[in-house]
């Protein structure tokens, strides 16, 4: 038994010193990439490369590749030309594509880097704009694709999926800069889930792209905000159409609505990527205006209001109704000795309160004879009402 | 009294283990270190724990019999055995993550035994030559870092057909606006191909590549 609590204690121990080795191996992330050596002034650089090259001008720079992973690491690094995906998106081309612009302007020192676990190596290259290389924007990309991750489709059928890592690679050659965006379209469609997505459609008509600040939201036909802003900053690539696909909360109580949006980018020509400083333009658009139905228990809140407005419709329609069948049908009678308020109620088939509420009657009702009371004809009983000319006149 | 003396011993040389961190960072001279590697901004194919990345990760089509006519075979890419992660832990101003042909625009499904058909038909039908679309707009995001952790910077891309005349050779699964540290996944992903009329039988394969962009 002494000898098990010594050993705990130094289980205990050994824990102490092994758990921080442990964690610190721990596995946050993957095989990635960044600039090696980002501008100060350029806070764009620290995430992708961004060049001024006049035709026929080199530039140096590396690429700092990180292995996150916790196991070594043969990782292939390659440059290739930018695509324009689906919905204006960035992409970059793969391996196998023929590089015709920026792709085939890189030139790394190495194509392969071995990396332990969490490691990380800069790979030096060099970028060269050709002579009469077009005035504007070249995009391009540096690949990172771990072995591990490249999958070749041998001996499966299906679509065989292998995962790469990219840092975009912008070159601006100096000459004409045109930098002009439009807002297109704003289209909104619902969603089976019973939210909208609204999907702002700008077009960049310039050669260079521009960071654009896209801002959506739901407004109600009245012009009260109905729900959160959403939106960020984009690129949107030059000579080219970008849509995003922002998604809403349907409005909890529904309603006519439009959606609106800004889009806000630097048109300075002379500003580059990253160096957004000085005038920027909005444009704005806003979509048809639509009919979003209101949620169950909106709805739910919305006929019960209904109803009770419906209930107090009728119980004053009923009511005036009643006093129009009073003034019209009612007589005045005078009391006879020893009649109350219930006993004529009951002679003249109505109830003790209306007599009470038509006559103005105080508590406790007491009657006196000769007084005059307004009271329902009654065929069968006092045969003779007050003549015309005696009448109180009654409100 | 020896057994008495080497539990003192074991129990005073715990102590020391627990103290010296203390006094440690005590001292005028810190001698505790940590390095935080940069991350990464990275996408891989997870299992359901979230960790482990699948082994040479996959989408099975159903199978289809040899047809007069041009058919369409779907499928999806992601569930919760195979989780389409992304894990942006690097400083950046956002990311898109596209999906394309590993051998380029002209790629084709291909069955090793020179039987092929394409997956960008030109045709608006894709029934001339096969085409393949994808669907991220049905997909699931979820976000799966901390609790201040939200999807609201990122967006679902629209469903597209792979169109080289279109020069439709990328899709956009999901895109960016922020640089926050993020990581999550898609799962339920549409795909669906369109296969040429009297396709030969066999076990036809494609190379994609999902790439992730710091843009």
């Amino acid at each position: 038994m002494k000898k098990f609590s010594s050993l705990t204690v130094l289980v205990f121990t050994m824990l102490l010193l092994v758990v921080p080795a442990v964690v610190s191996a721990a596995e946050y992330g993957g095989v990635g990439g960044r600039p090696a050596y980002p501008r100060a002034d350029n806070s764009r650089t620290k995430s992708i490369f961004i060049f001024q090259l006049k035709d026929g001008q080199t530039a140096t720079d590396g690429v700092r590749i990180y292995n996150n992973t916790a196991k070594q690491q043969t990782i292939s690094v390659y440059a290739v030309d930018s695509a324009l995906s689906s919905g204006g998106g960035f992409a970059c081309r793969q391996a196998a594509d023929p590089r015709e612009d920026v792709g085939s302007w890189l030139k790394l020192q190495a194509n392969t880097v071995t990396l332990p676990a969490n490691g990380s190596k800069v790979v030096p290259f060099t970028i060269t704009a050709p002579a009469r290389a077009d005035a504007g924007e070249h995009d391009g990309c540096i690949a990172l694709q771990a072995r591990s991750a490249s999958n070749t489709p041998s001996d499966r059928s299906g679509v065989v999926l292998s995962f790469r890592s990219a840092i975009r690679v912008v070159v601006t050659v100096p000459g004409k800069i045109v930098k002009k965006l439009t807002l297109a379209t704003v289209a909104v469609s619902k969603l089976k889930d019973g939210s909208y997505t609204i999907a702002p459609t700008v077009r960049n008509d310039g050669n260079v792209s521009l960071d654009t600040d896209v801002r959506v939201e739901l407004v109600s036909f009245t012009g009260l905000h109905a729900g959160k802003r959403s939106g960020g900053t984009y690129p949107v690539l030059s000579r080219s159409q970008a849509t995003w696909n922002f998604e809403a909360k349907s409005p909890f109580w529904g309603g006519w609505y439009r959606a609106q949006v800004r889009a806000t980018y630097n048109s300075n020509p002379t500003t580059t990527l990253g160096m957004d400083k000085g005038s920027s333009q909005s444009v704005r658009l806003a979509s048809a205006v639509f009919f979003v139905p209101p949620s169950s228990t909106a709805s739910f809140i919305y006929v019960a209001i209904l109803l009770v407005l419906l209930a107090a419709a009728i119980l004053i329609v009923k009511k005036q109704r009643d006093i129009r069948h009073i003034r019209k049908h009612w007589e005045v009678f005078e009391v006879e000795n020893g009649v109350t308020v219930t006993s004529l109620a009951k002679q003249h088939h109505t109830s003790w309160r209306k007599i009470v509420r038509v006559n103005k009657l105080k508590p406790p009702y007491n009657l006196k004879a000769g007084q005059k009371l307004s009271l329902p004809p009654n065929k069968a009983f006092v045969p003779a009402p007050v003549p015309k000319s005696a009448r109180n006149t009654r409100k | 009294m020896g057994k008495h003396f080497r539990k003192g011993m074991v129990v005073l040389s715990g102590l020391f283990v627990l103290l010296v961190p203390a006094v440690a960072s005590a001292s005028s001279q810190p001698t505790l270190n940590q390095t935080v590697n940069a991350g990464t901004l990275s996408t891989n194919i997870l299992q359901s724990d979230d960790v482990t990345p699948v082994a040479s990760p996959s989408v099975a089509f159903p199978a289809k019999n040899v047809g007069f006519s041009c058919q369409t075979s779907a499928a999806t890419l992601g569930d919760t055995n195979n989780k389409l992660n992304v894990t942006n832990l690097a400083s950046n101003n956002g990311w898109t993550l596209t999906m394309a042909a590993t051998g380029g625009f002209t790629a084709n499904w291909d069955d090793g035994a020179s039987n092929t058909y394409k997956f960008n038909d030109a045709t608006a039908s894709g029934c001339t030559n096969g085409q393949m679309s994808v669907d991220p707009s049905v997909s699931t995001l979820t976000a799966d870092c901390s609790s201040a952790c939200t999807n609201t910077n990122i967006t679902k891309g629209s469903a597209t057909s792979f169109n080289h005349a279109l020069s439709a050779d990328n899709v956009t699964l999901m895109t960016s606006s922020s640089g926050t540290p993020w990581a999550g996944y898609l799962t339920g992903v549409g795909l669906s191909q369109k296969i040429p009329a009297s396709q030969h039988a066999g076990n036809y394969s494609l190379g994609m590549t999902i790439t992730i962009t710091a843009n």
